[in-house]
């Protein structure tokens, strides 16, 4: 090897191990650290961020953690609705192994909604070692468009 | 290291990459090239990079632009291929139709390990590229399943609330109804107690994986993560193919013969 493929070898090898070290470590300090439960709860939540941020909780391996329910309805849901047990009939829920946000997105029926025109109200609540998120999004159909807005 | 041994490696870790990626094209081939574009999403506060369906369609399909690479191996197209898959990767795990699915966190971090492997390979000698490739693939693996461990590390995974309502109360795919219609309420509760921590020192041993020699952790994270797929969902293919292949290839870097020197 001439020196100058040494140095790239070096490089890209520590490269490729400081990347993998620094995703390693905020994985570890996870369950001790707030200000990371924050961030990742965030990610799970659909929080908006900047981009190299968004980018960075997205590389950020944390598949099927934390405990995450969402719930539907086409009427505004205010917490003691989705505390009430059972819940009403016209509101559903599910839990979900992650990202439950996800559920905004309306994969499975999203034309029909946008067709429809129709609100809904959609919750996601997420827990991780005694702290506890909660979102609430209305979406609806404008034009060919699914708009999804944080509730206020 | 020899053009075979890397050749080898590059096409079963690739290859388990692309099993991943389009095992759910039923889904996603309706998903992001049809309703996506029909039905635009459009959520608050997010960059409209993005949302933009054009965007995660092309980085949807452009792996099949891998395929020639595998056909022709050749130094420079293997290293293209990865940079592709490692883009594409990414642009999934950003993008608002695709940031939850976990295949592509698998993907991306699988996508860096080639590249690594189709960069250094041709230019470092064969002791440091196995050295490495071995130890990156373990570090992989350790990292994912890692994140995993930590986040469940929570009492409502602990005693088996997620897994109770998630599969044994959710799923209506074979065994979770016949589990419910033969178990009580409280020997389901218990069961799912128990997958709950076994799941949990499972993804801490192949957190491990850094720690353990190569063979070992190998033979550990094949056997869980196909014990995983077994015990879960076919679905779970798309996040572990590429995981699988990523420890198949490092291995065959040792265990392949050959010794026809790079084209570089």
């Amino acid at each position: 090897m001439v020196p100058r493929d040494i140095r790239r070898v070096r490089v890209a090898t520590m490269l490729v191990y400081a990347i993998v070290g620094a995703f390693a470590l905020a994985s570890l300090a996870l369950p001790w650290s707030r200000a990371l439960q924050r961030e990742a709860m965030a990610a799970h939540q659909l929080e908006p961020r900047a981009l190299p941020r968004w980018v960075a909780l997205q590389l950020w391996p944390k598949m099927y953690g934390f405990a995450h329910r969402v719930y539907v309805s086409e009427r505004p849901l205010s917490p003691a609705v989705i505390a009430a047990e059972p819940l009403p009939a016209d509101v559903e829920s599910a839990w979900v192994n992650h990202y439950p946000a996800r559920y905004v997105r309306f994969d499975t029926r999203r034309r029909e909604l946008v067709a429809a025109g129709t609100e809904l109200h959609v919750v996601v609540r997420s827990r991780y070692r005694g702290l506890e998120a909660s979102t609430a999004y209305t979406v609806h159909g404008a034009g060919r468009r699914l708009v999804v807005e944080r509730a206020r | 290291m020899s053009a075979l041994r890397v050749t080898l490696a590059f096409r079963v870790v690739a290859a388990g990459w692309l099993l991943g990626w389009f095992c759910k094209a039923g889904y996603y081939a309706r998903a992001l090239l049809w309703d996506d574009f029909a039905a635009r999403l459009d959520v608050a506060g997010f960059s409209p990079l993005v949302q933009y369906p054009l965007l995660i369609a092309v980085a949807w399909l452009a792996p099949l632009a891998v395929v020639p690479a595998l056909v022709w191996p050749r130094p420079r197209a293997q290293q293209a291929a990865a940079a592709l898959m490692l883009v594409a990767s990414l642009v999934a795990c950003i993008h608002l139709e695709t940031f939850n699915d976990a295949t592509f966190v698998t993907s991306f971090w699988v996508a860096l390990w080639l590249l690594w492997l189709t960069i250094v390979a041709p230019i470092a000698d064969e002791a440091t590229t196995l050295r490495h490739a071995r130890r990156l693939a373990q570090c992989i693996v350790g990292v994912i399943f890692l994140g995993g461990a930590m986040g469940k590390l929570t009492p409502e995974h602990i005693d088996g609330d997620v897994l109770l309502h998630v599969y044994f109360l959710g799923k209506d795919t074979f065994p979770y109804p016949q589990l419910r219609g033969a178990l009580t309420p409280e020997h389901l509760a218990a069961l799912a107690r128990a997958f709950s921590r076994i799941v949990i020192v499972a993804e801490l041993l192949l957190a491990a994986s850094p720690l353990l020699p190569f063979r070992i952790s190998t033979i550990l994270g094949a056997t869980i993560m196909t014990l995983m797929i077994a015990g879960s969902s076919l679905y779970l293919v798309s996040v572990l193919a590429c995981l699988l292949a990523l420890l198949g290839g490092a291995a065959l870097l040792s265990a392949a013969g050959g010794t026809r020197p790079l084209r570089t």
